[in-house]
């Protein structure tokens, strides 16, 4: 079937095709990068401080039950591993992150506290492994001290996330 | 007296495989997340469970025929085919993670890593459905499963305030630090945990493997309305253990070893191990409905022999299927995957399938030419009706919700 002016509808869709292609990369570069996001940046910072403040709590639960014997050691070994897993997959996230320009100062800082305390439950993990009967003395304190930390830059992200509107 | 033998340990059995990961997992997320906040939506779903459960088992009873078998019969085989994909889809997700969750249980006790455990669980699981007899499966993995009743003695033990876990339950709140699509997001996760399109499936082709008859009707119901509801209260106790110990150390549940902690804060290392063989009983029984559900729903529907009280030569494409979704389930554990992970996104995909499995089994449950006068009543009707609108409103909700909350993130 064939219109006015001789073109199939199958041409004209080649067509309409090969002008949008075109089309993408001229548009791409009259258009400036974007900023990083600011909101989303906040809102990834508030998800990868609560993963850590749920692993150091993990770890200091599982430090405190173990030194009561009320623990299999396999299950404790096993669940703070996995505790670990999860602090560092959250601060391997948070360093990936690019923060909007002003905020660079403050995710080093945030980055190096989640590090700190990835590497604090790396340290509590050797110690149950090696049987310390001290884990939890020596680790427990400096577990929920750093959770104390790492909840307050939790609130803090959060809040400045509740303060920046979506896309800004 | 044989009789009420059998009555008592299908209730048990009922009770202890009412609990599967999806349960376990969920519940213990929500719990250490919103407190009790969220427990009347487990309640809403154990009556839909129960609801929709007694329809399929008595369809099963009084026809003698499973629910897809009929469905296909009563609505035509392109209804009976968005039926079957919706389910077996879901289904198949669901046993993932059950293997998955098997998985995890045991490395709990091993360390082995759960994908090192993960091919030989599939030839454990397979086996059993190839050799075992449907009632051992049942019975014997049900009356293990009722090792987690271990929660319900941590909550008493850990001695929560419970005029706090009350309120928290009968009020609509949320934490503040947590937002209202969240909220909603783990509120349609959990009633896709409880109504998981699988339970029914197995249930009214479990009736049919052990022959159930019009007489069976009244067993078939205490099983659903006493060993359920029971079951669903393991799923409460799970989340208040966690809403106690878990909630005020800011834990967010995303292992099977944050779910024990809170029993090894109450009854220390026996009630653990105990706890343990209960995640073992569970997830095992729940793969082996799982798996035998995805031979079910493909066998009812294009007409194959299926079932366990045929030899396996007899149903031969049946048990082909069984196989195939094993080396399936094997195969994207064998990736790295976290089981947890699937067991999330299976219990919202179990929310957003729930129309399918449900709308067909309330026709049919109505049908006069498979039920006779067993057809609904005026109570099951309006029920399922108000029931149908929920889960067409979950079924609509769940991905816009776990996109838009990056799976309750």
């Amino acid at each position: 079937m064939t219109d006015a002016r001789g073109s199939t509808p199958s041409r004209r869709r080649v067509a309409a095709l090969v002008a949008l292609t075109a089309a993408v990369p001229v548009l791409t570069g009259c258009v400036v990068p974007a900023t990083p996001d600011r909101h989303g940046w906040f809102v990834h910072g508030e998800r990868a401080t609560g993963t850590v403040v749920s692993a150091l709590g993990t770890a200091a639960l599982t430090l405190r039950e173990q030194r009561g014997s009320d623990l299999l050691p396999n299950y404790a070994r096993v669940t703070v591993a996995q505790a670990e897993e999860a602090a560092a997959g959250a601060a391997g996230a948070w360093s990936a992150e690019q923060p909007p320009p002003a905020q660079q100062d403050r995710a080093g800082r945030v980055g190096d506290i989640l590090d700190r305390a990835d590497g604090l439950i790396s340290d509590a993990r050797t110690a149950l492994l090696n049987n310390d009967p001290h884990a939890c003395d020596r680790y427990c304190p400096r577990l929920r001290k750093m959770s104390t930390r790492v909840q307050r830059i939790e609130q803090a992200l959060a809040a400045d996330a509740a303060r920046v509107t979506v896309g800004h | 007296m044989k009789k009420y033998l059998k009555i008592f340990l299908g209730i048990l059995t009922a009770i202890g495989g009412f609990v599967d990961i999806g349960d376990l997992v969920t519940n213990a997320q929500v719990g250490a997340r919103f407190g009790m906040s969220l427990g009347w939506i487990v309640i809403i779903g154990i009556v839909g469970i129960c609801l929709f459960a007694e329809m399929s088992g008595r369809v099963a009873a009084v026809s003698g025929r499973a629910t897809f078998d009929v469905i296909r019969e009563r609505l035509g085989p392109r209804m009976g085919l968005v039926n079957l994909v919706g389910s077996m889809a879901v289904t198949l997700l669901t046993f993932v993670a059950e293997i998955g969750g098997v998985a995890l249980s045991i490395e709990l006790v091993s360390s082995v890593n759960e994908v090192l455990l993960a091919p030989f669980l599939g030839v454990m699981v397979w086996l059993i459905l190839w050799k075992a007899k449907f009632s051992h499966i049942e019975n014997v993995l049900g009356v293990l499963g009722l090792a987690l009743l271990t929660y319900l003695l941590s909550l008493f033990e850990l001695g929560p305030d419970w005029g706090h876990l009350g309120h928290q339950l009968v009020t609509v709140a949320k934490p503040a630090d947590e937002t209202w699509t969240t909220w909603w997001y783990y509120a349609v996760a959990l009633f896709g945990a409880a109504m998981t399109p699988y339970e029914v499936f197995f249930f009214s082709s479990g009736g049919v493997e052990e022959h159930w008859s019009v007489e069976d009707v009244s067993l078939m119901r205490a099983n659903v309305f006493i060993g359920f509801p029971l079951g669903g209260t393991l799923s409460l106790a799970i989340a208040a253990c966690s809403t106690v110990v878990l909630n005020p150390l800011g834990v967010d549940v995303a292992s099977l070893g944050q779910v024990g902690l809170p029993v090894a804060v109450a009854l220390g290392k026996v009630g653990l191990a105990i706890a343990i063989l209960g995640f073992v009983a569970a997830t095992l029984g729940a793969a082996c409905e799982t798996g035998l559900s995805t031979g079910y729903s493909l066998a009812q529907y294009f007409g194959w022999q299926w079932g366990k009280f045929v030899r396996p030569r007899e149903a031969a494409r049946f048990h082909v299927v069984i196989a195939v979704a094993t080396v399936i389930a094997v195969g994207i554990l064998l990736t790295g995957v976290d089981p947890v992970a699937v067991t999330e996104a299976s219990v919202v995909f179990s929310a957003n399938a729930l129309p399918l499995t449900y709308f067909p089994i309330q026709v049919v449950s109505n049908h006069r030419d498979y039920m006779g006068e067993h057809v609904n009543g005026p109570v099951a009707n309006v029920l399922g009706s108000a029931y149908l609108v929920l889960v067409l409103l979950a079924s609509v909700a769940a991905i816009p919700l776990m996109i838009v909350t990056g799976m309750g993130a």
